[in-house]
């Protein structure tokens, strides 16, 4: 199916969501504003595949280019205050980049194993109303990404490209806010977000702008009783991300930076301890590229425990 | 010996029998998940006299079966709720407990 095709039916599936289904739970791609108990740990583990490539066909090109990720991140959450929220979050990534020369059908892969760059965030909640059997909370956020994974990684062929790297080099921020409704019948998280990346010798990375929204919706059980402790959701999520263009003496670099939209549908299992889910980034609309790589798909899978 | 050794149990039996477990319903604002519940039902497990926990997410409700010598004071259990990061409204006391 044409991702696009996928719009008008995600559109569609919200709105059923909204006057149909029962909804609950988080959001798989970001984050939400639920709280997280004082002196309570959250550990939140994922796993994330991540496949790009070119189009050598449409481009005319000779050589078929294709990127793949996988990151495990692990995330510990922890209740500092009931309104101060603590989060560290470490990925450990492998990444490869295959070439293969359509004439030959030769390939070459080079690829790069280790800790990416770790991140702390904070989160404030700042605005919050409780009601019978749901919440209403808004929450800043604040953070930072500190350039710890290796960006100076080299093989046989000499240094590796930026984007097989482990690390981006640079110490980045963030900063943002998130609101969430959640009630036993369905849940709404959005986020919007906007990231400061560092230079990095001559070149000045693009910073991004972000907005993500959420809607969980419960299919099981399709009524609660009072012995519920497990529920099942059908989650949407949409993904925007608008970078600026990057740029080397402050000369701006073609083929860096645009928009790229995101539709994510995904589901979850829930119960009082554990939260297991899946969900799938389709790209409804990236930045055209000659010779660039764009994103096929985005998976996530993973669990979230409190203990 | 014989005998005194069926009055201690006698006497078990009988305290047991006596002790008798009562049903608290707290109202919980704010919870709407599993999920969510989990960190109050640790704290109130750990409780003494505190048999079992559970909740009605629809009505907002913990259910909390325990002794009826535990007393639960309403500013405790709001201070207590808050650290968890939900609103406490009000409870209510039942002589019986639900299976929870």
């Amino acid at each position: 199916m044409n991702n696009k095709n996928l719009v008008p039916l995600s559109i569609l599936l919200m709105l059923i969501g909204l006057f149909n289904a029962k909804l609950e739970g988080a959001p798989i791609t970001f984050n939400t504003a639920l709280p997280v108990s004082e002196g309570e740990f959250i550990l939140r583990e994922q796993i994330l595949l991540v496949e790009s490539s070119n189009n050598p066909s449409a481009d005319g090109l000779a050589t078929k280019i294709e990127r793949k990720e996988n990151t495990l991140i692990s995330t510990l959450v922890y209740g500092l205050t009931p309104d101060l929220t603590l989060f560290a979050t470490i990925p450990i990534t492998n990444r490869q980049l295959k070439s293969t020369n359509l004439s030959t059908f030769e390939s070459t892969k080079r690829q790069s194993s280790g800790m990416g760059d770790v991140s702390f965030v904070t989160r404030y909640t700042v605005y919050k109303n409780d009601f019978k059997g749901g919440s209403f909370r808004i929450a800043p956020f604040i953070g930072v990404k500190l350039s710890t994974g290796d960006d100076n990684k080299t093989d046989e062929q000499g240094a590796l490209p930026a984007n097989i790297q482990n690390g981006s080099g640079t110490n980045d921020s963030f900063v943002g806010l998130v609101a969430t409704y959640a009630s036993v019948d369905w849940e709404w998280d959005g986020q919007i977000s906007y990231v400061d990346n560092e230079s990095k010798a001559n070149l000045q990375r693009g910073n991004v702008l972000k907005l993500d929204m959420s809607l969980q919706y419960r299919f099981y059980p399709n009524q609660l009783t009072a012995s519920t402790d497990t529920f099942i959701n059908g989650v949407i999520e949409f993904n925007h991300s608008n970078q600026q263009q990057n740029r080397i003496d402050g000369v701006s670099i073609e083929n860096s930076g645009g928009l790229i939209n995101f539709i994510s549908p995904g589901i979850q299992w829930v119960t009082q301890r554990l939260i297991l889910e899946a969900s799938i980034q389709l790209p409804i609309r990236q930045p055209e590229r000659n010779n660039g790589l764009e994103v096929d798909y985005v998976f996530r899978t993973g669990f979230r425990l409190n203990f | 010996m014989m005998k005194y050794l069926l009055a201690i149990i006698t006497m078990v039996l009988v305290s047991n029998t006596n002790a008798k477990d009562v049903q608290y319903d707290m109202r919980v604002d704010g919870i709407t998940c599993p999920f969510c519940v989990a960190t109050s039902a640790k704290a109130l497990k750990k409780i003494d006299g505190v048999k079992s926990v559970g909740s009605d997410l629809e009505k907002g409700i913990i259910k909390v079966c325990a002794d009826e010598k535990v007393i639960f004071k309403d500013e405790e259990l709001k201070k207590m709720f808050i650290d968890k990061g939900f609103t406490f409204k009000g409870m209510s006391k039942k002589e019986q407990c639900e299976s929870v």
